[in-house]
């Protein structure tokens, strides 16, 4: 077996201070899978919401479980809930898009976790897509960015 | 007197030699006379004279022979010498090999023994000294064929006297020969076939990869060749640019001695019993770097281009801390499952939810036919699951191994699942030196079900 070095950044946003929403386009197909780590310290921001190539019509599914152990499985919706706090705000959070180049299978999973001060996240789902992802869009419900850093790894296999 | 030179007194007297030209023999004595007068006698020794009343030639003497029964023959032959055997009524010649009928195909031979002559042979080209003896009935051979069984390149070994050597046998397999006797007059039967003695040989060369371990030392994983017949007792490692000639009887191997920032390549040669095998081909190159800790390599990746029941990864790399295998994958409508060289025992526990529904299952044992269970439910080839598990101290001798998993099953609609696995995969003291993520026999993993191997560095 050979081993090479991977992981590696691909991109990364400035510090947003303003906005709902943030996208890396023209995402690299070099990689396998992604990994999308999230610093978010916005006030009063409790949900983040992840789409990919910009689609919006019912091609994602997921179930969420959050710190309590209460789960909710959505199907057919239109974009995948990521990460949630109950009062405060978010803080940091990592999600994996497994086999995001490939475009044989007909889904790409989706999963990760967000944590803030008063619960932590779990997401498992994905898009049902069988085309390469090649933009992955973060946006919120309604409060704007007052401090958030987006930052995509591409994970290569030998 | 016309001739002054003569002179006759009682008779004739020769006082000066008469040339040829005058009707003389040119010679002064009878022997020289004789030889002058005779035929040309070179070529024709032991022969006598002849003549059809005209012309007188040079033909062979009659040949002097005994005759006699089988048991009569003379005692102290000498080859050439003719004998007429009356038990047979047939002329018999000693020959080297004793007493051959002449003008009969000869007998077969018997006695074939094979001695197998392994020592510094090349893999596949064993070599045997087949021994055996002239057939006592029938001519005397002026040759003998030899076939090895199974066949060879070429196909017949022949030679005029035992013993033969057989070369270009294909190593640990066993061979029986068979001899034929040929003359002139024609080619015997074949012999007996010798009882069946296995071909050994140095062995196969190996074939390395290499991994960097260290910033001075990288880890080769030698695969085996063939034996050659005899057990492999180590290799010898020999890197390139040259710095020591390293032995090992055991893989993975640590070739340590290397200078950081310098690309090496390394070939082996294995040894038994009877010598050395070739050298290998090249390994990959590899470069002792200082390795930051915490990083994270990619060791090895497969993606099926054809439903396939598994994947496994084999003599993983023990120079990492942890392992991460990350998977995706349709296992039509059966469960995957990852199982390792400990076996697939071992205790698992779960946190998922399929759909809504909470399954917190502590202690539950593991599948035990197919490995640890990745997922439960259906997985199915039109809604592939994918995870992530993390392998932790997978190369500790002293800790119990645990994989930890991220699953997620996403679906269109109902069923989708998500979870945490914990599996307890058992045994302290032994590493992790292969992996394998798998459907069942009846459920393979579909095309492009892909599983990658990653390394992740430790202090």
């Amino acid at each position: 077996m050979a081993a090479g070095l991977t992981y590696e950044a691909i991109a990364t946003s400035s510090t947003l201070t303003s906005g709902t929403s943030y996208t890396f386009s023209s995402i690299s197909q070099s990689y396998t899978d992604l990994v999308l780590a999230c610093s978010v310290a916005t006030a009063s921001l409790t949900e983040l919401y992840i789409r990919v190539n910009g689609l919006s019509s019912g091609n994602y599914s997921y179930i969420t479980i959050d710190a309590s152990g209460t789960a909710s499985h959505q199907g057919n919706v239109n974009s995948i809930k990521f990460g949630s706090a109950t009062s405060s705000s978010l803080s940091t959070g990592n999600i994996s898009f497994l086999n995001y180049s490939g475009t044989t299978l007909p889904n790409k999973p989706i999963m990760g976790l967000c944590g803030s001060s008063d619960n932590t996240h779990h997401v498992g789902g994905g898009a049902h897509i069988t085309s390469a992802i090649t933009s992955i869009t973060i946006f919120t419900g309604s409060p704007s960015f007052t401090d958030a850093t987006f930052t995509l790894y591409g994970i290569a296999r030998a | 007197m016309a001739n002054k030179d003569f002179k006759v007194k009682n008779g004739l007297d020769v006082s000066t030699p008469i040339p040829v030209s005058m009707g003389g023999t040119g010679q002064t004595s009878t022997a020289n006379t004789l030889n002058s007068l005779l035929p040309s006698q070179s070529g024709n020794s032991n022969k006598v004279l002849s003549t059809d009343g005209t012309n007188t030639t040079w033909a062979a003497q009659a040949v002097a022979y005994q005759r006699g029964g089988t048991a009569s023959r003379p005692a102290s032959p000498t080859a050439g010498d003719l004998y007429y055997n009356t038990d047979t009524n047939i002329f018999e010649q000693y020959t080297s090999l004793g007493w051959f009928a002449i003008a009969v195909a000869p007998g077969a031979p018997t006695g074939v023994t094979a001695t197998n002559q392994g020592t510094s042979r090349a893999f596949n080209n064993g070599q045997m000294s087949v021994a055996f003896t002239a057939g006592t009935s029938g001519g005397a051979p002026t040759s003998f064929i030899l076939t090895p069984n199974p066949a060879t390149s070429p196909t017949t070994f022949t030679s005029g006297s035992s013993p033969i050597v057989v070369t270009g046998l294909s190593s640990s397999t066993q061979y029986t020969h068979t001899v034929v006797s040929t003359s002139p007059y024609g080619t015997s039967a074949a012999s007996s076939a010798s009882s069946a003695v296995t071909a050994t040989t140095v062995p196969q060369a190996p074939s390395l990869v290499a991994t960097t371990l260290s910033e001075t030392s990288v880890s080769i994983a030698i695969t085996a060749g063939s034996t050659g017949g005899s057990a492999i007792t180590g290799y010898s490692i020999t890197s390139n640019p040259a710095t020591t000639t390293q032995t090992t009887s055991s893989s993975p191997y640590t070739f340590t001695g290397l200078t950081t920032g310098t690309a090496y390549t390394f070939t082996a040669y294995a040894s038994n019993a009877l010598g050395d095998s070739a050298t290998s081909t090249a390994s990959n190159s590899v470069t002792p770097v200082v390795i930051p800790v915490g990083s994270f390599e990619s060791i090895a990746s497969q993606r099926l281009t054809s439903p396939q029941q598994s994947i496994t990864f084999s003599s993983i790399p023990q120079g990492f801390k942890h392992l991460q295998v990350r998977w995706v994958g349709g296992f039509y409508d059966n469960y995957p499952y990852l199982t390792t060289n400990l076996g697939n025992t071992g205790k698992a526990s779960r946190i998922a939810y399929y759909n809504d529904t909470f399954y917190n299952n502590a202690n539950y044992i593991q599948d035990s036919t197919y490995g640890a269970e990745l997922f439960f439910g259906g997985v199915g080839n039109n809604n592939p699951a994918g995870g992530i598990i993390d392998i932790l101290d997978y190369s500790s001798t002293t800790k119990a191994k645990y994989a930890k998993s991220q699953i997620v099953r996403p679906y269109s609609g109902a069923y989708t699942m998500t979870g945490i696995f914990n599996f307890e995969l058992g045994y302290a003291t032994t590493a992790i030196t292969s992996l394998t993520v798998q459907g069942t026999a009846a459920y393979p993993m579909v095309t492009g079900s892909t599983v990658s191997l990653y390394g992740i560095k430790g202090a």
